[in-house]
């Protein structure tokens, strides 16, 4: 059958480089370990050097060693960065109240750009840089099964993850639906004006939601007739984390904490 | 016997009578397949068989005993009978493979060897064994359909049940399930499908149901049931085309010098329909299976 579904939304790309990426023998555990390390140590850095460093590594570990494509990684980065960028703006600008720098006059009103404003955007925007980088490294080297998997085994409950399994499973089916059935109306000219743009979206979104109410019946059958007793047993087999891996990260880490600790008063401005 | 129905009706909530009175009786190790038009009952019917829907008059035994619709019955009912579903999306749930096969294993509550086992076999057995850790939406239909028979495979049943398994499947695909389906059934397992496609059912079934909105028409070998004029137009289904073209010859054959052998008989008729289109190509062609085939 084939899948009528917009094969340049990068989520599907996301999901295919998760499983043959240059990381994909790794240990989910070691790369879990590896991104939630660089997150925590980006958003607690008080200066921009470290979350430089992180994204740096990051990058270089995605792009080089992964073999991610450049162009599908800054795509993803796009979206987390506009927001960063659009919101350190407003932080730069509003916030604030000791050393002003810099005095902006727009039509009688004045604007008064202090220094610790400055700081904190600067600083904010690398965090999100090496945060969100670090957070792409995870889903685009590791397979959203494997992920639940080390998340089932530190403590996260067993349903949360159970209903992240189902959504990811029909996520990518109900993509399909939506796309096969927003192409047929688009074949009887349910999109040739803003007004029947309306009432085909609407048609498609009621549709869709009987649609997911009829599948959710279904698979719920499926599985009864397969034992399902309200909670769903998992093989987890997952490798082993290499103790080398294991040693470099907790090395990085360190160095990295070393280095919060050298250039915690470097700033900016 | 594995299933009798003794006068089982069913009657959806919205008030459809989807099973009119129905008995029957369905043999232990046969290839059985259940053959009706849209609409005529056939899922309502296989759905019967697990508890899935629980009939609203009538009863319904499973090897001579009477189906209960308790939790522990209905357990070791479905641990014994398989069931897989038309479309194979609405059966694989989990994001691999190999997790959507070991499902219904370890819901069984055997040890991990066993079901690591069981799921390998499965696979191998379906010759899906290196997409074990892909998740389902890279699949095609045809693949998608042999996971969901891996899936009830692994479980080991007695009895397997597969909906229309020959739906949205090209020429090639529909060989090799049903020879998987022809496989289990010589290791000793009933398999029962349902379908609208006669030929399918006539080449592969040795018992047919025929059923016309809820209502079973006839029961038996199929080379009987098609072969009834009568049934065939009562239940809407068209005429196997080795059926129609076997009576096709007879009705000719009169007017050849007899005896005459299958040779004559197609150098007689070819002639006949003697425009240079694909029409009359796949005609010649059909007549000579049918020579292979048919011996008189």
């Amino acid at each position: 059958m084939d899948l009528r579904v917009d094969r340049s939304l990068p989520y599907f790309d996301v999901d295919k480089y998760s499983y043959i990426n240059g990381f994909h023998k790794s240990s989910p555990i070691t790369k879990l370990c590896f991104a939630l390390s660089a997150i925590l140590i980006s958003v607690s850095a008080p200066s921009p050097p470290v979350p430089i460093m992180i994204f740096s590594v990051v990058t270089v570990l995605l792009l080089f060693f992964a073999k991610v494509p450049a162009k599908l990684y800054f795509k993803l980065m796009t979206l987390p960065m506009s927001f960063a960028i659009t919101s350190c703006i407003i932080i730069a600008l509003f916030f604030g109240s000791k050393n002003p720098i810099a005095h902006i006059g727009f039509q009688g009103y004045t604007i008064t750009v202090f220094r610790d404003a400055v700081v904190l955007s600067t600083t904010l925007f690398f965090r999100v840089l090496a945060g969100s980088s670090a957070l792409f490294f995870l889903s685009l080297t590791t397979p959203t099964i494997d992920t639940w998997v080390v998340l089932r085994r530190i403590g996260i409950p067993a349903t949360l993850v159970e209903i992240s399994m189902l959504v990811y499973r029909y996520l990518f089916l109900f993509l399909e639906v939506t796309s096969r059935m927003h192409l047929a109306q688009e074949l009887r000219l349910g999109y040739s004006s803003l007004r029947r743009t309306f009432t085909s979206i609407s048609l498609l979104a009621t549709n869709l939601f009987i649609q997911t109410l009829e599948q959710g019946e279904r698979t719920f059958n499926a599985m009864t007739l397969r034992g399902y007793d309200g909670s769903i047993r998992m093989l987890d087999e997952i490798p082993k984390p290499a103790l080398s891996s294991i040693a470099a990260i907790v090395a990085f880490d360190i160095l990295m904490a070393f280095m919060i600790f050298l250039t915690r008063h470097l700033t900016v401005v | 016997m594995t299933f009798r129905f003794d006068r089982v009706s069913y009657c959806y909530p919205d008030g459809t009578n989807a099973l009119k009175s129905i008995s029957l009786e369905l043999g232990k190790g046969k290839k059985i397949a259940l053959v009706g038009t849209n609409g005529s009952g056939k899922t309502t019917l296989l759905l019967q068989m697990n508890g899935i829907l629980k009939p609203t008059f009538g009863k319904l035994y499973f090897e001579g005993r009477c189906i209960e619709y308790g939790q522990a019955f209905l357990t070791e009912l479905r641990k014994r009978v398989g069931y897989v579903f038309q479309d194979p999306n609405d059966q694989l749930f989990a994001a691999t493979v190999r997790q959507d096969v070991a499902f219904g294993p370890l819901n069984m509550g055997l040890s991990l060897d066993e079901v690591k086992g069981r799921v390998n076999e499965a696979l191998e057995t379906v010759e899906m064994i290196d997409y074990a850790n892909k998740p389902p939406h890279f699949l095609s239909m045809g693949q998608k359909k042999r996971v969901a028979i891996a899936g009830v495979l692994a479980m080991r049943p007695d009895i397997i049940i597969m909906d229309e398994p020959t739906s949205e499947l090209d020429g090639k695909m529909v060989d090799q399930i049903m020879g998987l389906l022809s496989k289990l059934n010589s290791e000793g397992k009933t398999v029962i499908i349902s379908t609208h496609d006669v030929d399918l059912a006539l080449e592969w079934a040795d018992q047919a149901l025929v059923l016309r909105s809820g209502t079973l028409l006839a029961q038996g070998p199929p080379m009987e049931i098609f072969d009834n004029e009568d049934t065939l137009a009562r239940s809407g289904l068209k005429i196997p085309l080795r059926l129609e073209l076997f009576n096709h010859l007879k009705n000719h054959a009169d007017s050849l010098e007899r005896p005459f052998n299958l040779d004559d008989l197609i150098t007689w008729l070819l002639p006949r329909n003697n425009d240079p289109t694909t029409g009359n190509l796949m005609y010649r062609k059909t007549l000579l299976d049918a020579k292979q085939s048919w011996n008189p």
